[in-house]
């Protein structure tokens, strides 16, 4: 039985890594004239043969500060290359309220993903909305929920994420635990996901960043 | 930390196979044979069900049309002349020995019993296995069964777990006379979208589809579905799909209790009682 779950939880690891759900929330847009680099690593936690790894997935990517309150980033999935499958993603960030006396940030973001191996193909859109809060200079903390679009038929996907982004112009560092699907029973799957209360899957983000030109430092 | 082989090989893969030029499939994950060079086929059981004399059994190698040998057994009814015949598939584990009680429990139900191993299983060649491959062996098991058993309207064919696929595969290609699926899933595309919930292309990652459901609706032969509602491996959402792929005649019976491979046990006498209730009726008799 052993082998049977942890061959069933390859198979569908592998599953979620072509579909990419390996992205660190974007918590404010980059600031206007900066260009910005970044690699995310992380996914659901599963387990193979008694221990609990999250899903190795991974992106690279860039964004670009069109204003001080608005950006456009794009993505490559690393992961799904592994089966052959081009994973893209494109998007951008509008953030309406800025991080201002007791009141946090507001930072809105829309993103389309798309899947293909040449022959078959997924589409996905993504909304989601993060408040952050900057604490002594370096540390946002920040909170978000998130949904996803399927277009080819699947149901729409919710997720909470909370985390800890720290600063230390040019580079930021980001840590983030993400609650995949909370209203979905994950309970008697073949892929043993780590769950909250028998819901959805428990994961987490690690999220590298660093931010070329521009005036330095971030007026956000 | 002692890092698990099987999870050493599922990073390396991930990690390495990017550079190799060719994209990762991951059939070779469906199926987890065990080979042999002999098979025991114990006629002793731990129960009265699984036991049986040595004289029933007839151990055989088969040929496929792509000259495969397949390991094989003919297992003879206890009390003959028997009622039918069944043509047992086995799941994605094991092999003919570990296949065997099952087989065992048919023949003292009153049914002869053929099992087998797919290619890459047990004593069969060692060659890779697929979808279409299987069909191939499917082909060849079927041509023995005939040997024996006669016409198909005495012979059931029988799945339990990932054998469920290929029992309906072969019931498409070569109708017989009832088709038992237990503890199967719909399809690889149904597998990965319950354990997901992502509508991602199955086609991404696996080469064979195993699509039961959609193979079910095309049969026109009597189907019984069993489940175990305590099935952590296949939930039974796969059998109320495959439920209502399948045309009548059906039944569709979930198990309370039942978990991935005891449902003859969590049945005990019930499981001889459905049986011979659902697959009697379209046997005539001998």
């Amino acid at each position: 039985m052993r082998l049977l779950i942890s061959r069933a939880l390859a198979l569908l690891a592998a599953g979620i890594a072509a579909a990419g759900c390996g992205h660190a929330t974007r918590v404010r847009p980059t600031p206007s004239g900066q260009l910005e680099a970044s690699l995310e690593f992380g996914g659901p936690f599963g387990q193979v043969e008694g221990y609990t790894i999250p899903l190795p997935l991974a992106t690279a990517g860039a964004s670009y500060g069109l204003t001080d309150q608005a950006d456009a980033f794009a993505n490559v999935h690393l992961t799904p290359a592994v089966f052959g499958v081009l994973g893209l993603d494109a998007g951008a960030d509008l953030m309406p309220l800025l991080d201002q006396g007791p009141w946090p940030a507001l930072n809105l973001t829309g993103r389309g993903y798309l899947f293909t191996d040449l022959r078959a193909a997924s589409a996905y859109l993504e909304l989601d909305a993060t408040v952050s809060k900057r604490f002594g200079g370096h540390f946002v903390t920040y909170a978000s929920v998130q949904s996803m679009l399927q277009f080819g038929g699947g149901p729409p996907l919710f997720g909470l994420a909370l985390g800890e982004s720290f600063d230390l112009d040019p580079w930021s560092l980001q840590l983030e635990a993400r609650w995949y699907e909370p209203g979905y029973d994950t309970m008697n799957l073949p892929t043993r996901w780590w769950s909250v209360g028998g819901t959805g899957g428990f994961g987490v983000m690690l999220g590298i960043r660093r931010r070329f030109g521009g005036g330095g430092g971030s007026p956000r | 930390m002692i890092i698990h082989p099987r999870a050493f090989a599922l990073a390396a893969a991930l990690l390495a196979l990017p550079g190799c030029g060719r994209p990762a499939r991951l059939d070779w994950f469906l199926y987890v044979p065990t080979r042999v060079d002999a098979y025991v086929l114990d006629p002793n059981g731990s129960t009265p069900e699984t036991t049986v004399s040595a004289g029933q059994i007839e151990e055989l190698t088969l040929r496929t049309d792509d000259g495969v040998d397949l390991g094989a057994v003919w297992l003879r009814a206890s009390v003959q002349p028997a009622r039918g015949a069944v043509l047992f598939f086995h799941g994605k584990g094991g092999n003919l020995d570990s296949s065997f009680p099952r087989l065992k429990r048919w023949a003292n139900l009153g049914y002869d019993a053929m099992g087998f191993d797919y290619r890459g299983f047990g004593r069969s060649s060692d060659v890779e296995i697929s979808e279409p491959g299987i069909d191939l062996d499917g082909f060849a098991v079927v041509r023995a069964v005939k040997a024996r058993a006669g016409a198909l309207d005495r012979v059931f064919y029988a799945g339990q777990s990932l054998g469920c696929a290929p029992a309906a595969q072969r019931s498409i290609a070569e109708p017989s006379a009832a088709l038992v699926i237990e503890s199967g899933f719909a399809s690889l595309a149904a597998f990965k979208d319950d354990s997901t919930q992502m509508d991602w292309p199955q086609e991404f990652i696996t080469d064979d589809r195993w699509d039961t459901s959609a193979r079910l609706r095309e049969l026109t032969v009597p189907v019984l579905i069993l489940h175990g509602t305590a099935d952590d491996l296949i939930r039974p959402y796969h059998a109320h799909l495959n439920d209502a792929a399948a045309h009548d005649p059906k039944q569709l019976v979930l198990v309370e209790g039942g978990s991935h491979s005891d449902l003859p046990e969590v049945l005990g006498q019930g499981y001889a009682e459905l049986m011979h209730g659902f697959v009697d009726q379209w046997i005539p008799p001998p």
